[in-house]
């Protein structure tokens, strides 16, 4: 299909618009070449179109402004309309959030202390069945075999004291009367073992029926009932056998609080004084 | 579509709407909100949209938003600005082509108008075009033929006025 004058107009446009193939622009110019009264058509329709960007304005289209044709939005409307597909994870938490776990780590290393505490204590100290299997091995070959103890000998006094003829009362009781003044010493340095041997005395003594009560009344400094019944001899072959419990309630009393000690007793001393202040208030009241 | 493609998309295609739109309907805020509304639903969609694609669905949109947008408002401002601009046109010794043009555009129907600027601004094809404003490849080159008919002889016509 060639240009005439009668489609001109229509292939004017599609030139215009660059709708032609290169072929179709060529006889476009062929035929405009050929019919310059048609330029001028040609040309009015080039100019209907809009070209901000080309410099077909001359110079003074660039001393227009005209908002419209320059229009561009600005850096911070275009940030509005940015987007994030996935959000990211915040990593600077807030003043509460950082106390809170600050808080919780505290409180777990003191768990972690107390544990620990708990744990040595234990070990250190071990638990007092053990302290009287230990306290069995010391004192039982001591007793028999009467070593050179700082404790022995009282032991040992004792029993020489049980030893003497029953006449010999006053002799006997101030020996006895002795030994169980010297005991509470001796009890302030190793009450454990002190006490495993008075109650060994105790023990053995129906045995050889010498007198159980003068021996636990002298031990509780009881001279004069002990005087009154007649002293057997003293068992000469007393043999440590077993040990009661040592009370050790006073030391459980102590309180740990992390590497904190607290003395239980008078912890104990000071929440009586407490709460009898307070009773006194509801009295008074 | 990933993040980087969509703001890359804002960054070349965001003044090419807007300048569309902003022709088409002469209000700067108005303007801004299609164009916010036009990437808005690119980004809901931008799973089916594939990056090549996305210029065209952003003036679709932002076409079909400005087609509701004059029905609500139904403004007389085409005219207004019609009259003002020619005003001026007429009253220059040595009027401007290009704000004749722009003048003249402002009498066209909505539709030739964006026909005209999609074509001079953008440098669509007839079928792009057609795809955005859900026209037929021939009813765009009709509607754009008679457009640019009309501009031609309002040319014409103020160069003789002035002469």
């Amino acid at each position: 299909m060639s240009i005439n004058k009668t489609n001109y107009e229509n292939y004017f446009l599609l030139y215009i618009d660059q709708e032609l193939s290169a072929s179709e622009q060529a006889a476009v110019e062929n035929f405009v070449q050929e019919n310059p009264e048609y330029a001028n058509e040609l040309a009015s329709l080039k100019k209907a179109k809009i070209a901000p960007d080309t410099i077909l304005y001359s110079n003074k289209a660039f001393l227009y402004r005209l908002p419209e044709m320059e229009a561009s939005l600005s850096q911070d409307f275009k940030n509005k309309l940015y987007k994030q597909s996935s959000t990211i994870l915040q990593t600077n938490f807030n003043y509460t959030i950082k106390a809170a776990l600050l808080s919780m780590a505290a409180l777990f290393i003191v768990f972690l202390g107390y544990q620990f505490n708990q744990v040595g204590s234990t070990a250190s100290l071990t638990s007092p069945s053990s302290i009287m299997a230990k306290a069995n091995e010391i004192t039982e070959p001591n007793a028999n075999h009467s070593s050179e103890k700082l404790d022995q000998p009282i032991i040992v006094q004792a029993k020489n004291e049980f030893k003497h003829p029953k006449n010999n009362f006053n002799q006997t009781n101030e020996a006895v009367y002795q030994s169980v003044n010297i005991n509470p010493i001796a009890t302030n340095e190793t009450p454990v073992l002190i006490n495993n041997d008075v109650t060994t005395v105790v023990e053995n003594a129906p045995q050889n029926q010498n007198n159980i009560s003068s021996i636990n009344e002298t031990t509780s400094a009881q001279n004069e009932i002990a005087a009154r019944e007649p002293l057997a001899e003293a068992p000469s072959t007393t043999e440590v056998k077993g040990y009661k419990v040592v009370d050790t309630d006073e030391a459980d009393r102590t309180i740990y609080i992390a590497n904190f000690e607290i003395d239980g007793a008078s912890f104990r001393g000071l929440s009586r004084k407490f709460n009898a202040l307070f009773k006194r208030n509801k009295l008074e009241k | 579509m990933r993040d980087i493609e969509f703001n890359n998309c804002v960054d070349e295609h965001a003044d090419g709407v807007y300048r569309f739109i902003l022709k088409n309907i002469g209000h700067v805020e108005d303007a801004q909100d299609i164009v916010q509304t036009a990437f808005e639903k690119l980004w809901v969609n931008r799973n089916k949209v594939e990056p090549l694609k996305a210029k065209s669905y952003l003036f679709t949109v932002a076409y079909h938003q400005m087609i509701d947008h004059i029905r609500k408002e139904k403004k007389a401002t085409i005219t207004d600005s019609y009259e003002e601009a020619s005003a001026k046109a007429t009253y220059q010794k040595d009027p401007e082509l290009k704000q004749i043009l722009l003048a003249a555009i402002n009498e066209l129907n909505p539709t030739q108008k964006s026909l005209v600027l999609l074509k001079d601004y953008e440098g669509y094809s007839y079928q792009e075009i057609g795809e955005i404003m859900n026209l037929s490849e021939s009813q765009v080159k009709v509607y754009l033929h008679r457009a640019r008919i009309f501009l031609k002889e309002k040319l014409v016509h103020l160069e003789k006025v002035a002469n």
